[in-house]
């Protein structure tokens, strides 16, 4: 819930909801095609049937998302795009330190073992965050 | 049985069973009071310490974090109008115009014995009819477990908060991801890339941590330096004041409080719906009996009461159907579900022959944990009031970066789990940004699986003819069930289009 006791969802727009439509629709049919090259069976559904039948499923919603998008444009007569800032740059520093350094720690675990970059690590976050400034 | 009921007694006497009891209850009131920490996000992140424990403490860590995470949710609700658990949201409006008034002690009493009488009842409600249940569930076959668990999907998506089709979409989703790996028929790897690490599937527990724990840190550090101040109303007062003056509420309210138990049972055993559905349904059904209904969100102490009640008995509920079928009833129950499975444990209905003695320890957990620890421990953080949230998310942020990184390698000490996590991570807070709500991807990764398992079961018995699956009476009841929760979005917007056209 945000702070005005409003839920998140609400914060949709048309805009998004018919990119990630076509994102899905996308995705829907590669997995689809996928499933077409698993091995099939005489008698009984084969390992391609359950996701064959979610990809359909999923291609029926994403269709129903972008449908939505496009009648809710035409029929508010205004297009609203989607607000696409992460946050302003400090916020996605943030966001892009905690990634990166999620990504070295998987290489410094394999490497050095898993528990000294855990306090490295933990200091690094401190300190980017604000708590330990230098 | 009474020995079963003098070893679960006897399971007590384990000072380790205590200490994680008494562990977990800090850490979940501590949790559920910052406020946009959920009690999922602290399901997700007590995932290490399940693992190196032995299954009792594991399970009753569980059980304690969930009832003190939910109930301390109300606090931040109380004093800043942001509810620390969305289970909090539907009377957070109330309660914080009750302190505003000055009324304190009257709405944190309310909410303290409405948080440890629901927590009982819910814990009774899972006591008697999880036992019931599975008797019932032993006679059942592929087919009733392919149908409950399509019924489990389907409420799942439909019934869960938000738009239906996004939640249709996040479920498959979720269904989707769950085909990864070896399949169940031939043992042909689905979309593994040639990866052996997907081969087992996507591992459970850190699509957990990462799907609650790194995308609310996600959330958060974006938001860390926007940094806008909240206000904090420095109110306090006495347990034994709040107690004083909260009972003579519940007593005015009785009614209420008893509906909102059946209400909160009721929506939390249904797969997907969860303690926050149970208190928004129940304070809307408190609104069209109550005799002032025009005095809902001006700061009323009835809501508190409804939705205060259902919101703790939701979560007794929510273990019927994790226990009897092995289906989630919500986030924390698929997370628990994980942790069963963790250590060797699989819920369904045997359970109930092969690990009474666990069971029945565990139902005393959710009674013990609600009768004696929240009034007590809850009682004494509202009292300490505004000073608990006052702990800058700076510095707990980078805390749950690395309880999440713990938990998901813990599980197969694999660094290729920490990197599920982030991706699950990245994926909580896109669909979260758009708008997808996640529960549903998680029950659809949990329990799309096993209904795969379940239809091809019914499948190979039936040759490949589908007409058997509608064959038994239990089977066909679950068709009529699944059949008339797709429809009654449709059937409900033809019959309020029927109205409308009368009323012209």
């Amino acid at each position: 819930m945000t702070p005005g006791g409003q839920a998140p969802w609400r914060h949709f727009s048309n805009m998004t909801d018919i990119i990630i439509g076509v994102i899905l629709a996308g995705l829907s049919g590669w997995v689809y095609l996928q499933a077409q090259t698993f091995p099939r069976l005489a008698a009984y559904p084969g390992p391609g049937f359950f996701p064959k039948i979610l990809a359909l499923g999923l291609l029926c919603a994403s269709f129903c998302l972008i449908g939505l998008g496009i009648r809710n444009c035409l029929r508010g007569a205004r297009f609203r795009g989607h607000d696409w800032r992460v946050g302003d740059i400090t916020g996605i520093g943030n966001f892009l330190t905690t990634v990166v350094l999620i990504l070295v720690y998987i290489v410094c675990a394999s490497r050095i073992g898993f528990f000294s970059p855990q306090l490295w690590y933990c200091f690094c976050l401190l300190r980017s965050w604000g708590p330990v400034r230098g | 049985m009474g020995q079963v009921i003098l070893q679960a007694i006897g399971n007590f006497a384990d000072p380790l069973v205590w200490a994680a009891i008494l562990g977990a209850a800090v850490f979940g009131s501590f949790v559920g009071a910052i406020p946009g920490l959920t009690a999922t996000l602290a399901a997700a992140l007590l995932v290490p310490f399940a693992f190196f424990l032995p299954p009792l403490p594991a399970i009753a860590a569980y059980a304690t974090v969930s009832a003190l995470a939910i109930s301390l949710g109300d606090l931040p609700a109380l004093l800043m109008r942001i509810p620390g658990t969305p289970a909090s949201a539907a009377y957070c409006n109330d309660s914080y115009l009750l302190t505003r008034k000055g009324k304190y002690a009257r709405a944190a009493g309310t909410q303290l014995i409405a948080d440890a009488i629901g927590g009982v009842i819910g814990g009774l409600a899972l006591f008697t009819l999880a036992p019931l249940l599975a008797r019932v569930a032993k006679s059942f076959t592929s087919f009733e477990f392919f149908w409950f668990s399509v019924l489990g999907l389907s409420s799942a998506a439909i019934i869960s908060t938000g738009s239906a089709l996004k939640g249709v979409i996040s479920l498959l989703i979720g269904l989707l991801l769950g085909t990864i790996g070896i399949d169940v028929t031939l043992g042909y790897p689905r979309f593994t890339f040639g990866n052996p690490n997907l081969l087992g599937g996507i591992s459970f527990i850190p699509a957990m941590c990462g799907l609650f724990g790194l995308s609310e840190v996600f959330r958060n550090v974006v938001a860390l330096a926007r940094g806008v101040p909240q206000e904090v109303i420095s109110a306090r007062a006495g347990i034994g004041d709040m107690l004083r003056e909260g009972w003579p509420i519940i007593r005015r309210f009785w009614k209420n409080g008893i509906r909102g138990n059946i209400i909160g049972v009721i929506i939390g055993a249904l797969p997907g719906a969860g303690a926050d559905l149970a208190a928004w349904i129940a304070m809307a059904v408190a609104k069209r009996f109550s005799k002032h209904p025009e005095r809902f969100g001006t700061g009323y102490e009835e809501p508190l009461v409804d939705a205060g009640f259902a919101n703790n008995a939701a979560l007794g509920g929510t273990w019927i159907p994790a226990l009897v079928f092995g289906i989630p009833g919500d986030s924390i129950t698929a997370i628990l579900i994980g942790v069963f499975l963790l250590h060797g444990i699989r819920p369904g209905p045997l359970i109930f022959d092969q690990q009474p003695v666990l069971l029945l320890s565990i139902f005393l957990t959710f009674i013990i944990v609600n009768a004696l620890l929240v009034i007590p421990l809850e009682g004494l953080l509202y009292s300490l009031g505004s000073y608990i949230l006052r702990v800058p998310p700076r510095v707990l942020m980078p805390f749950i970066v690395l309880m999440s990184i713990i938990g998901s390698y813990a599980v197969n000490n694999n660094p290729w789990d920490i990197g599920v996590m982030l991706v699950f991570g990245l994926l909580g807070y896109a669909l979260e940004r758009c708008g997808f709500p996640v529960a549903p991807l998680v029950l659809g990764l949990v329990v799309g699986p096993m209904t795969e398992l379940y239809f091809m079961q019914s499948m190979i018995k039936t040759r490949g003819v589908f007409l058997p699956f509608i064959a038994r009476p239990a089977s066909q009841a679950l068709f009529a069930f699944v059949v008339l929760l797709w429809c009654y979005p449709l059937l409900s917007r033809l019959a309020r289009m029927l109205r409308a056209s009368k009323k012209r």
